[in-house]
């Protein structure tokens, strides 16, 4: 599937809120937390729209405008280490991201973020072209068909 | 599909020797005229119909007074091959049974023609063609692709590293390695476990088409003549799908020339004729070989030689005849395509956003003017980017057997020592060049224009139909032939027939696979009998009975 902006957005909202918040609320279980994992779900969603546009812009200068699967593999750990990046900043000038609790540690961090980026990644390779037949001629959006 | 049987009257004459288009003699065994590239030598003209059928909108009870064998049916693809399969295949997993499809077309199987013409251009069952890992054909969700397909395979039989190295392929094409591929034989062995599961079989009709008309009914009257017979079958179908290929493949002006002249069809041959003698005779006493052309069937002819060469130790040389020099990369906003030793490369015909990404959504919103230039550029004449053509390219230009050259061929004949001798005229001095060549292949592809084609270039008269810019027939974003509706009938098009429309890549089988997804699409707006919307849970359960190999 070679992505649209809009199609990128579809796909991560779809990816992050049907198979992430399942995933979540295990880690949310697991941690006896349940804000922080939910937290940094909605986060990973939201700079992701944003990480979305540089990634587009990026294809664009590409001949055949795709995005190969390497590509979204390197970027989701680079956008997963760019997070803890963020809180960790917030926690050296004594604050904390909102939502996010003290006791998060970066394994914890770690253990959430590669579940479900690995879960997400498979199933948009998978799970996604099956689902929904028109996703990959739509540059991966979903929401409707052709008109 | 309901049959009515009449007396036959013999109204036709025997299946004639003769080309329908050039009428020159051809022998039956030949799949494409040699004297002007037909792939439908023995077709029926349209004019050659009974009269009343010559009416823009023919009446039904016209048909059946006729007591010609006539048939009904809601659903008839016309073609018969990979395009009809592709609409067909969608067809029957949105809900129609296979009592309401009928398709016509001259092969026995939809894969036939592409794999003949894949053999003559040197493609066999083994080498892999240009097309994505998940263009499959026999599956429309395209998961999983040839190439997990591939891995799986290889892991059952404990190659390890093989399959680590496709698994690599598909993660980091096409960027940090040459584009994956799948093997042709893996494309057929597919498309006959989904012929089997759909029940191709009981759909299939085989015969040639002759031509396509409305009827006053509100459907459509297609009379073809079944295969070994010679009087026609009418079929009244509700819903029409045209997707009938190539019209014949390209011959150069001096090749045809050539052959008018000195009647010869072996020295000088299309490369998608058959002409495994070139190769056995090269291989046998070595020698000189002419090539024109530089597109994927170019790369591969070039590759079979070099295979030779290494195998028998013979000297063989090619000289590789191209128009003009190519030196220039193609620029679209800030992407480039480089063009290396004067060709193009990239790893299908069109960019891969131009398959399903934001390029598809520029070519549909454009205007028809604009249309032409993002064919021309996102296009042209281009090759696989593999690495091996390449260095065969580079290696045989250092090591002196293969030798490139830009003109135009002015003269060809026979030595009289069954050798050609070919002249041609340099592209910046003019001056004339002469060579002794065992062969010439001549490697400039199909060709698609609508006059050539007797049922489409009938039709297009018949009923006043629109073309494009390209000379195609337009047909709109979902594919609908608009200017052949009639009442609630409606008739589609799909493959290179539909070229410059709002898609651009409808000659692969991503392209089949769209078009037959938006056509059925806009049946079932248009509330066709029998099919429902293919989307969510409902998908997924439809993929699992394709999986499990279950019919639809």
């Amino acid at each position: 599937m070679t992505p649209t902006l809009q199609g990128r957005w579809e796909t991560r909202f779809f990816l992050l809120t049907v198979l992430g918040t399942p995933l979540t609320v295990f880690f949310a279980w697991a941690y006896g937390d349940g804000r922080t994992p939910f937290a940094l779900l909605g986060y990973v969603l939201v700079f992701g729209w944003g990480w979305d546009i540089l990634y587009y812009g990026l294809q664009t200068g590409r001949w055949n405008r795709d995005w190969p699967p390497l590509f979204t593999l390197l970027t989701g750990l680079g956008e997963g280490l760019i997070l803890w990046g963020v809180v960790y900043f917030f926690r050296k000038q004594g604050a904390a991201m909102p939502g996010v609790g003290a006791g998060l540690t970066f394994g914890r961090f770690a253990a959430h973020y590669l579940t479900v980026f690995m879960v997400t990644w498979a199933a948009s390779h998978s799970l996604l072209p099956l689902l929904f037949p028109r996703w990959r001629f739509r540059g991966g959006q979903w929401s409707s068909g052709w008109e | 599909m309901t049959t009515k049987t009449f007396t036959l009257p013999a109204t036709l004459p025997e299946p004639t020797r003769l080309c329908s288009r050039c009428n020159q003699a051809i022998q039956p065994e030949q799949s494409s005229c040699p004297w002007c590239g037909s792939l439908l030598p023995h077709l029926v003209q349209p004019s050659n119909l009974p009269d009343w059928f010559q009416a823009g909108e023919v009446s039904v009870q016209t048909i059946r007074q006729s007591q010609m064998p006539t048939s009904e049916t809601t659903f008839l693809a016309l073609g018969g091959g990979l395009g009809s399969f592709a609409w067909v295949d969608y067809l029957r997993i949105c809900g129609v049974s296979a009592d309401q499809i009928a398709v016509m077309g001259q092969e026995a199987t939809p894969y036939d023609r592409f794999k003949r013409l894949c053999t003559y251009s040197q493609i066999f069952g083994d080498e892999r063609i240009r097309s994505d890992s998940g263009s499959r054909p026999d599956n429309l969700w395209g998961w999983p692709g040839y190439a997990v397909q591939e891995i799986g395979e290889l892991l059952g039989e404990q190659r390890w590293a093989e399959a680590g190295r496709i698994f690599w392929q598909i993660l980091s094409e096409p960027t940090l390695v040459e584009t994956y591929a799948p093997r042709a034989q893996m494309v057929f062995a597919a498309l006959e476990r989904e012929m089997g599961r759909i029940g191709w079989a009981r759909m299939r009709r085989r015969g040639e088409i002759c031509a396509v008309r409305q009827t006053d009914d509100g459907r459509y009257v297609v009379a073809a003549i079944p295969h070994r017979q010679n009087v026609p079958h009418f079929i009244i179908a509700s819903y029409l799908h045209l997707a009938l290929g190539y019209p014949g493949i390209h011959l150069t002006p001096e090749t045809q020339a050539y052959r008018q002249e000195y009647r010869d069809l072996r020295l000088v041959v299309q490369a998608y004729e058959p002409h495994e003698y070139v190769y056995e005779q090269l291989a046998q006493r070595g020698g000189i070989l002419l090539l024109r052309g530089r597109g994927i069937v170019a790369s591969r002819i070039l590759q079979r030689v070099d295979e030779i060469r290494q195998e028998t130790g013979q000297t063989i040389r090619v000289i590789h005849l191209l128009r003009t020099p190519l030196t220039e990369d193609t620029v679209y906003g800030q992407a480039r395509r480089p063009a290396r030793y004067h060709w193009q490369r990239q790893p299908f015909n069109w960019p891969k956003a131009a398959f399903g990404g934001d390029l598809r959504v520029v070519l549909e919103e454009a205007a028809p003017e604009e249309r032409q230039e993002l064919f021309a550029t996102w296009g042209g004449v281009t090759t696989s980017n593999r690495r091996d053509w390449l260095e065969i390219v580079a290696r045989g230009g250092r090591e002196g057997w293969y030798q490139l050259y830009f003109g135009t061929i002015t003269e060809m004949r026979p030595n009289g020592r069954k050798r050609l001798i070919a002249q041609f005229g340099d592209y910046v001095s003019n001056e004339q060049y002469r060579f002794v060549a065992d062969f010439m292949i001549d490697c400039t592809g199909l060709n698609s224009e609508l006059v050539l084609h007797p049922i489409l270039a009938d039709l297009r008269e018949h009923y006043e139909l629109s073309q494009n810019l390209t000379g195609q027939l337009e047909v709109t974003a979902n594919f609908e032939l608009t200017g052949l509706r009639n009442s609630r009938g409606q008739a589609y098009m799909a493959g290179t027939i539909a070229f410059g429309n709002a898609f651009a890549p409808v000659d692969s089988f991503m392209g089949l696979q769209y078009a037959a997804q938006r056509s059925v699409d806009g049946l079932i707006r248009a509330g066709a009998p029998g099919l429902r919307y293919l989307n969510g849970l409902a998908s997924l359960r439809q993929w699992w009975r394709w999986w499990q190999g279950a019919a639809p």
